[in-house]
């Protein structure tokens, strides 16, 4: 995966991939589902959204605005990778 | 359009300016100053919306059925006067917005949180900066609040301490207040006339308080509950608090018993309640907690810097001091919104150093008070034996989906998720706006 140009699909795989390694519950890569709310499924709590948010900034060096920290941009996995995309494009 | 203004907290911003001329400032400089407040000005067809840098006010806001503007401090005074949950935001800290038929607008703003740190911090100019931020600010609520009671929250802790001591030096006659749970027989020896801080089920945070307020030559009020006055102030906790979450409602439910004895105490009288919160979120403090094999208040695992940037950004959220305090007519006051500026300074080198709490702020402290102040104490609603309100919340088997239940109740008819969506991600939901030119 190229950090600097990564596809979406490379976007989502390292997203499910932290969040099973790093908040386990009862779902796996097949089941995580990536159109629903994480915190309203019980697989992160409100430290684990910050948790996220640090790990998508880290890896894809982009720093997400205070405005862009909603239930609107960031509601579930689709969003999430959405607005990394996003950010990597305006660096592009 | 009509404004329909709601907003009742006080505003302290440490300064002779009006609001019409803070929110004119702010237009021109695009800052807005530190404090407390929250106001709305109609003007040009508009609503001008402002809050505080940290969120210490709340500000919300919708329109009704007519497309009137409702604001208010309460999310629960808008939805009364007619505005769906669902349709009510809130205003960011630190920003200007407006609303007109046109839609909402963002005019200025910036985020405290998002102010970088610098890494060549010295720490000597930086204690005296701090120490006359905060001789001001105290000098300003001596002479604005000058017919006012003053009293001060002490819990034993640093920062607590902190403000009693520049409380004993500019504000006289300012009383000491802290609070212990007591088990049944040492209810009835205080009852009887025995000092709160000498029974042997008095908290050891409460015990330190009293030897501050020793120190300081403060009166001290003590207030004292059974554990089992925590069942009957769960609804109000949560109600007040406009909050769901443990670590904020726990947090409500002390200052609940405060400011239900102060109003007692201090009958017919305007009182200034003063608080030593914030500094935990500016020095990153926080530690998670551990009750009977549960964990409680996760702290993220993430670099100290970030960590105090969502600690800061996450005061917009919850109104466990002002709001509790203002249900009894007790204007809150926290000092340390003053030092915000300074503190987001702190390099995250400096916030990893386990004590620098302590080396940044104790010189800030009367040196009476130094040897009776408790180093360890970050929570107030954890202190005490058996972990204080957080326990009984645990013995009680009160978890966040319970006060969440609670939180619902308030808003007949309006769906969960209505409920539920007015927080979040750490802060009360904000609406889209366009950003100004």
């Amino acid at each position: 995966m190229s950090v600097t140009n990564p596809r979406p699909a490379d976007i989502m795989a390292a997203m499910v991939d932290y969040i099973l390694s790093q908040h386990p519950s009862r779902f796996t890569a097949e089941t995580l589902p990536r159109d629903e709310s994480l915190m309203e499924l019980g697989v992160l709590d409100s430290a684990g959204v910050i948790e996220f948010i640090v790990f998508a900034e880290t890896t894809w060096d982009i720093q997400i605005s205070d405005d862009d920290i909603t239930k609107d941009r960031m509601g579930s996995l689709e969003k999430m990778s959405t607005l990394v995309q996003e950010y990597l494009a305006r660096k592009a | 359009m009509q404004l329909i203004d709601l907003l009742d907290y006080p505003a302290l911003h440490y300064s002779p300016a009006s609001t019409a001329g803070i929110l004119d400032c702010s237009l021109r400089t695009g800052v807005l100053p530190h404090g407390q407040y929250a106001f709305a000005l109609a003007r040009d067809h508009a609503v001008y919306l402002a809050r505080d840098p940290l969120g210490c006010n709340k500000l919300f806001f919708g329109r009704n059925s007519s497309g009137d503007v409702v604001v208010a401090n309460r999310v629960a005074r808008a939805w009364q006067c007619g505005v769906p949950l669902s349709a009510i935001g809130s205003c960011p800290p630190g920003h200007v917005l407006s609303v007109s038929g046109d839609g909402i607008r963002r005019i200025t703003g910036q985020d405290v949180s998002d102010m970088a740190a610098d890494p060549e911090l010295n720490v000597g100019e930086f204690q005296r900066t701090v120490g006359a931020a905060l001789n001001h600010a105290f000098k300003w609520l001596a002479s604005e609040f000058e017919d006012c009671r003053f009293a001060v929250c002490l819990s034993g802790g640093l920062d607590s301490s902190v403000v009693a001591s520049f409380a004993a030096e500019h504000l006289p006659g300012a009383t000491a207040v802290s609070f212990t749970y007591l088990d049944d027989d040492d209810l009835r020896r205080h009852a009887r006339g025995e000092p709160a801080h000498q029974l042997a089920s008095a908290s050891d945070d409460f015990r330190s308080a009293a030897r501050v307020a020793s120190a300081l030559s403060m009166p001290f009020l003590p207030v004292v509950r059974s554990r089992q006055a925590v069942a009957g102030a769960v609804r109000s906790s949560v109600e007040l608090s406009q909050d769901w979450r443990d670590f904020n409602v726990h947090c409500a439910t002390v200052n609940l018993f405060l400011a239900q004895d102060m109003r007692a105490a201090f009958r017919d009288t305007r009182v200034v309640v003063l608080t030593g919160d914030l500094m935990n979120e500016f020095v990153c403090d926080y530690k998670e907690e551990h009750v009977g094999g549960s964990v409680y208040y996760r702290i993220p695992r993430v670099p100290s810097d970030r960590r105090r940037k969502y600690f800061v950004r996450g005061l917009d959220a919850g109104d466990r001091e002002i709001g509790v305090f203002w249900n009894y007519s007790l204007i809150a006051c926290q000092p340390f919104a003053v030092l915000a500026g300074y503190y987001m300074r702190v390099p995250a080198r400096m916030l990893d150093q386990p004590d620098i709490k302590w080396e940044l702020n104790s010189p800030l402290l009367a040196s009476p008070v130094v040897p009776h102040v408790s180093r360890s104490k970050t929570r107030a609603q954890v202190g005490g034996k058996d972990q204080g309100t957080l326990g009984i919340y645990h013995q009680l088997d009160i978890g966040e989906e319970d006060l969440r239940r609670v939180w619902r109740d308030q808003f007949p008819g309006e769906s969960a998720s209505a409920c539920d969506d007015l927080i979040q991600l750490g802060r009360y939901r904000i609406p889209s706006y366009v950003a100004d030119q």
